[in-house]
């Protein structure tokens, strides 16, 4: 009776979380000119206008930049790091670890903040740089672990075995390591385009005039109007949030991913 | 066949480089990019404010003092404390279900469950947070249903509020949670749990008396986490409580964009994170090795 | 179309062919250190053409540390490895052209049993036509031609052991190395792998050393056997002549090749004798051995005597049954004298009978305690 108990409670639960993410996304093909949910009929107009809507799609664009520009420099710092991390004592591996971390155990507005001043300090006015710049360090961090998960679940006697056929060097990384480590180095990737994309906190302070990532574009937009196109781009983020958690599913098994 | 020393390693197996230039990249980056601001913002709160030039590069210790004694940011601490209590609490309360419902599923539920959990995270923190805005808006979703269904009259005080960011931040953290107690919850022998049904436990008693003792570690790293990140909020707590509700996170925005004071926008980063640090050092202590 | 390709093409599919020149593995003063500790010290040993040795010893005593040596993974200080005559101690793994077994298999999980048993061919430049049908061939001979397009996770323990068998052979190594291979197998897969393993060796002809530390597993399958202890090599000898001729005490223990008999011994007329009680005595010819104070007496299991003895203190304290032999353990002191007796026997000595033991002196041996 009890486990009945906690069986509802977990559905209850469950439903707390989806529920307001099933009402946006209803509220999205509303006729109504207001966020009305159960939606009043069924329209599509909401998404036409979030196509012609050239700020959004200018947003969309930005933030597509950023993100793969995030990706490319939290992979270049990021892969030599991991490797670096599993060298040396354990000791000493966990206390780099924590620091390599902390990007993540800080605060964001913190670090936002922190670097708004230094660009006021230093008056360099490249919004671009500083916004990618923001996003590498905040993603660093998820790089570094899912490629160090991987590597350490790497079988050393795959090398071995290589080499033990003739293998030369360059082959055993092309042909060997790099497809075995494929799915991690893709997860990661993935992590840091995804939080790029989604990076609020940083981009908010570093942001400037003519260059607004879309978070922040809806984030401006809610201050003075909180017409069903909000519901719109919010139903097309959440959706796709959704494929990449399946895909990531498919592609490492959860656990993997998310470094549970 | 006499012996012959033989010459010393000619085959050496990977790595060329040593753990300082693998690790010269990232030290490099954080360095300039986190060392840096985080200094400099030290530095930044130990000065006096002006109002015509940002500050006067004197060392004080008024913006401390101030902070530390004034009632209006005593009581904003204490809010953004107790907020992270109740959020906490919540989280746990309801995730801890959850939790188990994930760890004891069939294959196909579990990972049904997963996705569902997990995929709010990817999604942005506005539109997150822009759910509740719609659901708890005087004007919003539920307060629109109560009026039609005639329950009420005038819409409930629940935005702009306390509960307002309450119930958006515990929305926000509740992955974390789950994703901390399922992570804690795989780990614990369920024969454990059998010896104790077989010893006559109930299935309360189990609960309280075995399955929560052992998913302690999880709940200590899951509080952490949500309490961190809590008390660090800006962008929830900005939208859901319009300019009416203000945390530590909110003032520190207000305090480098509009207000412009830096040295007590810094000042106020800093006890921030002198607080955080303070529960990290706590959950160390509570959770030490014994 | 000349008749001669015509006639190739008539012919059976290749097969792996045995190996063409002598080839021998010998290992001189070979020292490895980790530190100031000695893995491996001075080891000497040779390998003729077509052997199956066997590595036996306990945990930590050096032989993954030589079979590694061997292999190239790790670069001893001193000492020359030499392989099919040319000095190989210089020579990185992928030069040694040495096929290897790991203990893991080291399947390459992203690719197929083919593409695994393939891509030892693929390094050596062999042609496409030409290294598809070796590797066919080597797929056949462990039984696995139909599992090419399979993954490794997709196989049980034993195919993927097959299919690291297949990978290892099918480049024709000088030598074969094999590290603990059967250790992740069952009782029954063991046990058939054993002989379908030797079988191979044979027929291939290829010379081979492999890891173990079990000891039955090595007296099966093995021609000589190395038995290796804290880096230094005790015995190297046929698997008979080890049962009946251990060099010390402790090879006898490790390997259970018979009893070393327990008390102070005695000399009387060139012979030392261990009576551990009335009417039970054990001697063995001196033999040259340091006696009494280094040497222990060697007793087969299947040398001693027993009779009963109403009179003796000795009485039957265990009997195991070991399918076509039995087992008889009879307690001295803190010790006990083990006696195999063809099972036929089992009802001759019960639990608790007393018995009186002994042995001819010729079968027994003065060891060095070692």
């Amino acid at each position: 009776m009890f486990e009945r108990g906690l069986n509802i409670a977990a559905w209850l639960v469950v439903a707390f979380l989806v529920i307001p993410l099933i009402v946006i996304i209803g509220a999205s093909f509303t006729t109504t000119e207001y966020v009305a949910f159960p939606p009043q009929g069924f329209t599509l107009k909401w998404y036409e206008k979030l196509a012609t809507q050239h700020d959004f799609i200018r947003s969309f664009f930005d933030s597509l930049i950023i993100g793969i520009a995030a990706t490319i420099g939290a992979m270049a710092i990021g892969t030599p790091t991991a490797i670096g991390l599993r060298m040396g004592s354990a000791r000493s591996q966990a206390l780099l670890r924590t620091i390599a971390m902390m990007p993540l155990t800080l605060p964001t507005i913190v670090t936002g903040v922190a670097l708004l001043q230094i660009y006021y300090l230093t008056e360099i006015d490249a919004p671009w740089t500083a916004v990618v710049l923001g996003h590498i360090l905040v993603t660093v961090p998820y790089f570094v672990r899912t490629l160090g998960a991987g590597l350490e679940a790497f079988d050393p006697s795959l090398v071995e075995a290589a080499e033990s056929l003739g293998a030369s060097r360059w082959r055993i990384i092309f042909k060997i390591m790099l497809p075995v480590l494929a799915p991690s180095i893709f997860a990661g990737m993935i992590f840091v385009f995804i939080t790029s994309f989604d990076q609020v906190t940083i981009s908010i302070f570093l942001s400037g005039p003519g260059m607004m990532p879309l978070p922040i574009r809806i984030y401006s937009y809610i201050e003075f109007a909180i017409d069903p196109m909000v519901a719109a781009v919010s139903t097309v983020l959440i959706l796709f949030a959704f494929a990449i958690v399946v895909g990531l599913q498919k592609l490492l098994g959860l656990e993997r991913a998310f470094g549970a | 066949m006499s012996a012959i020393a033989a010459p010393l390693a000619t085959h050496q197996p990977k790595p060329a480089m040593s753990r300082t230039a693998l690790l010269a990249p990232l030290t490099g980056f954080y360095a300039v990019l986190l060392l840096l601001p985080y200094g400099y913002m030290l530095w930044l709160s130990f000065v006096r404010y002006s109002a015509t030039q940002f500050y006067v590069p004197v060392f004080t210790l008024e913006n401390y003092v101030g902070v530390l004694t004034d009632s209006f940011y005593l009581s904003l601490f204490a809010t953004t404390i107790l907020l992270g209590i109740v959020v906490t609490l919540a989280t746990l309360v309801m995730g801890y279900p959850l939790a188990m419902k994930i760890v004891g599923a069939k294959p196909r539920t579990k990972t049904l469950l997963m996705v569902l959990v997990l995929s709010p995270l990817l999604v942005n923190l506005v539109v997150r947070t822009y759910a509740w805005l719609v659901l708890l808006g005087d004007n919003g979703i539920i307060n629109r249903f109560l009026i039609d269904l005639g329950a009420i009259s005038t819409p409930l005080p629940i935005n702009r509020n306390f509960v307002s960011a309450m119930l958006g931040l515990i929305h926000i953290s509740l992955p974390l949670m789950v994703l901390s107690l399922v992570s804690i919850m795989e780990r614990i022998d369920p024969s454990l749990m059998e010896a104790g049904k077989s010893l006559g436990a109930g299935s309360f008693r189990l609960l309280r008396k075995v399955h929560f003792p052992l998913a302690l570690p999880g709940v200590g790293v899951g509080s952490l986490l949500v309490f961190c990140t809590v008390i660090s909020a800006f962008v929830t707590p900005q939208l859901l409580g319009g300019n009416r509700f203000a945390t530590v996170g909110t003032v520190i925005y207000q305090k480098f964009t509009f207000s412009m004071n830096w040295p007590l926008g810094a000042t106020l980063v800093f006890v921030l994170l002198a607080i955080n640090g303070a529960v990290i050092a706590l959950h160390g202590y509570l959770f030490r090795e014994r | 179309m000349s008749m001669m390709a015509t006639a190739r093409q008539v012919e059976a599919p290749p097969r792996l062919q045995p190996q063409a020149a002598p080839a021998s593995l010998e290992v001189s003063d070979l020292s490895l250190f980790y530190g100031s500790v000695p893995a491996l010290d001075a080891i000497n040993l040779s390998v003729a053409q077509g052997e199956f040795v066997a590595l036996l010893g306990p945990s930590g005593c050096g032989k993954t540390s030589l079979l590694r040596s061997i292999a190239g993974f790790v670069q001893p200080q001193k000492g020359a490895i030499r392989l099919g005559g040319r000095d190989v101690a210089g020579l990185p793994p992928r030069r040694r052209n040495i096929g290897i077994m790991f203990q893991s298999y080291a399947l390459f999980p992203h690719m197929t049993v083919m593409e695994n048993v393939l891509f030892g061919l693929e390094c050596r430049g062999v042609s496409a036509a030409e290294a598809r049908a070796r590797a066919e061939a080597a797929l056949k001979r462990v039984s696995l031609s139909a599992f090419g397009d399979r993954r490794p996770k997709q196989l049980s323990g034993g195919q993927q052991q097959r299919v690291a068998l297949a990978r290892a052979i099918v480049i024709e190594p000088d030598l074969l190395l094999l590290d603990e291979p059967l250790g992740a197998l069952d009782k029954q897969l063991r046990l058939q792998m054993q002989t379908e393993l030797k079988m191979l060796q044979r027929s291939l002809g290829v010379t081979a050393l492999f890891v173990t530390h079990d000891q039955e597993e090595a007296m099966t399958m093995a021609d000589r056997i190395v038995v290796m202890r804290d880096g230094v090599i005790q015995q190297v000898d046929e698997p008979e002549t080890l049962f009946t001729r251990p060099r010390t005490a402790w090879v006898s223990d490790f390997v259970s090749a018979g009893n070393i008999v327990q008390g102070a011994l005695e000399e009387a007329d060139g012979f030392y004798r261990v009576e551990i009680a009335p009417g039970s005595v054990f001697a063995a010819a001196a033999d040259g051995v340091k006696a009494p104070a280094d040497a222990a007496l060697f007793v087969p299991f299947h040398a001693v005597s027993v009779a009963p003895d109403p009179a003796s203190p000795l009485e039957v304290s265990a009997i195991r049954l070991l399918g076509l032999a039995i087992e008889l353990q009879i307690a001295y002191g803190a010790h006990v004298i083990r006696v195999q007796l063809p099972s036929s026997r089992v009802h001759d000595f019960p639990l608790g009978s007393r018995v009186r033991l002994g042995a001819e002196a010729a079968d027994c041996r003065l060891l060095p305690k070692g």
